[in-house]
């Protein structure tokens, strides 16, 4: 083997990844070409390299998830948010019969309720009070000591308290996101309550615990996908629930489609 | 707070970015503890992405974009693992393969799975996504010259795993 031989062997050797990934142009991929036609050894180091490719790629590629939930959350969290009940309704485009519509259905709705004896505070569940409350004043004190901040330290604190694998939205409606969590009673009952913050400095809190009863009522019950909603406005908040694996859910924040967002995205999680 | 898009912009958010979804997770899925972290660096990737979709100059690459987005997502939220063992989806697709592919498609597998994630990532993009290295630079924000390097001690890296015998004990278990 001369000694130019085995220059080129080494060379070979420095570019056969690029040469395996078609990164090589021009002259270098024709000496390359006829190196290898000659050289069974640099032959059977780029075999190595094309076959390591070829079962990643095979093995990884081809694996099937099952991204049908995944996706769900996602159109829900963006494509599909105009078409939300509780979305604003200065949304450009909308047409305007849709609009009058859905206002008097809504004013006929609420009326409705009302001279029923539904819609007061009387027959409010406490617990929603509680929670708005709690909302109001503590969800913006971040320096007080019961608070966790990191995520591990939240995730710690969500098994712990709830027993099981819960997923928490780390984030929803594009710009809120999880900055802190407690453990918090309201009206006795032990929740976790965590706090999601955008970058306008809106808060929303969304509080679990483990609870195997019924719903505690709200103003308005609303069925989405087969899930019971509790929803429920106080002067300046909206409290919103549902029951999702065996936990009550409460969210609340001053905007009603941020606390009906956040909720979704906790009940889907 | 939240982004009003025209409905033109939506459908092409759901023809231009949702149809990478699975090319998302399949590559989170390698790179995260758990599929649970993965589907949310997967869902924040798509949030961010919704969020600034207005500025997403249409004709350009949306999946170097997308895949962009997951990386930075996956660096600053998903704690780098170590040797994660070959998940269901992936051992249900080797299942498919040759017997004799099945061993070495096991035995890279788990190779792949141990080393580092800066390697995992540059394999990811190059030898699954078959991106140029160029697109992978602009994917992972550093220069081509990185990449190159990067690759290079990845494939190094893997040999080496494999001489080792990284994945054999999965392999013998097909075997028998």
């Amino acid at each position: 083997m001369s000694k130019d031989f085995i220059y080129d062997c080494e060379r070979t050797r420095d570019l056969l990844g690029l040469y395996a990934d078609n990164e090589l142009e021009g002259l270098p991929t024709s000496q390359m070409a006829m190196h290898l036609e000659q050289c069974a050894q640099c032959r059977r180091e780029l075999e190595i390299i094309q076959s390591q490719k070829r079962l990643l790629a095979s093995a990884i590629k081809n694996a099937n998830y099952d991204t049908k939930t995944l996706r769900a959350a996602i159109e829900l969290a963006t494509i599909q948010r105009r078409s939300f009940l509780f979305s604003k309704v200065n949304v450009p485009g909308l047409p305007a019969l849709s609009l009058a519509v859905g206002l008097i259905v809504l004013i006929g709705l609420g009326s409705l309720l009302y001279f029923h004896g539904r819609l007061g505070t009387a027959q409010l569940s406490s617990l929603y009070l509680a929670a708005a409350n709690d909302h109001r004043t503590r969800s913006t004190a971040s320096d007080a000591a019961d608070w966790v901040q990191s995520d591990s330290a939240i995730t710690e604190r969500a098994s712990t308290f709830l027993k099981m694998n819960m997923r928490l939205p780390r984030s929803f409606a594009s710009d809120y996101s999880l900055v802190r969590a407690r453990l918090c009673q309201l009206n006795g009952k032990s929740f976790l309550h965590l706090v999601y913050e955008a970058p306008d400095g809106s808060t929303a809190s969304l509080f679990i615990c483990p609870h195997t009863g019924a719903l505690p009522s709200g103003q308005q019950t609303l069925t989405l996908d087969s899930r019971t909603l509790e929803l429920t406005r106080t002067s300046d908040l909206s409290v919103n629930s549902t029951i999702n694996t065996d936990c009550l859910l409460i969210t609340v924040a001053s905007d009603e489609a941020v606390a009906t967002a956040l909720l979704l995205n906790a009940a889907s999680a | 707070m939240f982004k009003q898009l025209s409905r033109r912009q939506r459908e092409q958010f759901e023809t231009q970015a949702l149809v990478h979804l699975d090319a998302l997770l399949r590559a989170a899925a390698r790179l995260c503890n758990s599929r649970e972290e993965a589907e949310d660096a997967v869902q924040q990737t798509y949030l961010q992405a919704w969020k600034y979709w207005s500025t997403f100059q249409q004709g350009t690459n949306c999946r170097s974009w997308l895949f962009r987005i997951l990386f930075n997502v996956i660096k600053k939220g998903c704690s780098a693992h170590q040797a994660l063992s070959v998940d269901e989806s992936t051992a249900a697709n080797i299942l498919r393969f040759t017997p004799n592919q099945q061993i070495q498609a096991y035995e890279v597998m788990e190779a792949f799975d141990h080393l580092e994630q800066e390697h995992r990532a540059v394999l990811l993009l190059i030898a699954v996504e078959e991106m140029s290295y160029k697109e992978a630079a602009f994917v992972l924000s550093v220069p081509v010259g990185t990449v190159m390097s990067r690759l290079n001690r990845a494939r190094t890296q893997l040999r080496r795993l494999l001489e080792r015998g990284h994945g054999h004990s999965q392999a013998e278990a097909i075997k028998r």
